[in-house]
């Protein structure tokens, strides 16, 4: 279902002469221009990778802990297969268990936290603000489109 | 809360006064002012306890890095010129909220970087769980085997068969029966 979304998406794009690399290209060379400024000006960039990796892991195991919590409500209520819901809190256990790991190395602990449950912690509120920040530029843009499809009609 | 009350006028405004004419005025100033207030909030520099609150920075830096995307690939998709030009440099203006040379309060190039190391790390993790999920759905849907009818069935099964069709013949002349009295 993805792989056909994605094939439509593609398809559309070619129709319509838009180059998806150039796009991509396009958006990512100003932030590339002003990272490459700072870097030369001797900005530190440590930060970006570190924030990378612990918010990838934080909210894969947000993600996965929101699925197997809805498995189980489905396998307890809707009478879905048992399966489904065990191997997924299997994977969250396993997954938990890497990040623990991940995060008792130091160079990739974030500053001022050691514990692999305050990492968590901080870094999923993090990505739920960013989440946030999303969702509120998500109804900004829908309120603008309504007003420009309404002045169209 | 005031810029969100706001932008929550402006959008009730719109589903239910759709019919009154200048409608989109009165929205299109509820939406001005409610994002003029989020970037008066951002430059007063609100201090809780006397100190930054670091979500509502983190908050304030993905949006502006995340309307810069948007802006960015209008300008990309835009067919006028003078438009292109126009959402890039909105764009681009965004960005350089962030720069310390231009001493705007709370301006923080380790800020941005934090957040966009942020923003990345969380679509990577968010896009994960999902395959994961799916991936887990879909190998368990395949690994069960599919029915197999018996090839011949024993004497109780066909007879069992037999009456079922039997009764369910019998329920559908009695069906058309009723129909008929009615």
């Amino acid at each position: 279902m993805i792989s056909n979304g994605w094939k439509d998406l593609r398809e559309g794009m070619v129709m319509s002469n838009i180059s998806l690399y150039r796009l991509v290209g396009f958006v990512l060379a100003p932030f590339l221009i002003l990272y490459l400024f700072w870097w030369s000006v001797g900005e530190e960039f440590n930060v970006f990778f570190i924030q990378l990796i612990n918010s990838a892991f934080s909210t894969t195991i947000l993600t996965l802990g929101i699925a197997t919590l809805c498995s189980w409500w489905f396998c307890l209520t809707r009478s879905s297969r048992i399966n489904i819901s065990i191997y997924l809190t299997m994977i969250l256990i396993v997954m938990c268990f890497i990040f623990q790991i991940c995060m008792s190395i130091e160079s990739i602990q974030p500053s001022g936290l050691y514990s692999p449950v305050a990492i968590f912690l901080k870094n999923g509120l993090e990505s739920l603000t960013i989440s946030l920040s999303v969702g509120f530029l998500l109804i900004i843009g829908m309120i603008i489109v309504k007003d420009s499809e309404l002045e169209e009609e | 809360m005031g810029p969100a009350a706001l932008l929550v006028l402006a959008n009730l405004i719109s589903i239910k006064y759709s019919n009154i004419r200048k409608n989109e005025y009165v929205q299109g100033i509820f939406i001005v002012i409610g994002l003029s207030w989020i970037v008066l909030i951002w430059i007063s520099n609100p201090q809780f306890n006397n100190t930054n609150n670091d979500y509502w920075l983190l908050w304030i830096v993905s949006v502006e890095i995340i309307s810069a995307i948007i802006l960015f690939s209008q300008a990309y998709l835009e067919q006028k010129t003078i438009a292109k030009i126009l959402f890039f440099l909105l764009g681009a203006s965004l960005l350089l909220l962030n720069e310390e040379i231009l001493e705007i309060p709370n301006a923080s190039r380790t800020l941005f970087i934090k957040a966009s190391g942020t923003i990345v790390g969380t679509i990577i993790g968010f896009l994960s769980g999902i395959i994961i999920w799916f991936y887990v759905v879909q190998k368990l849907h395949s690994l069960e085997e599919s029915l197999d009818m018996d090839k011949s069935l024993t004497q109780d099964e066909r007879k069992l068969l037999l009456d079922k069709l039997k009764n369910d013949l019998e329920w559908l002349e009695g069906f058309e029966g009723g129909d008929g009295n009615e």
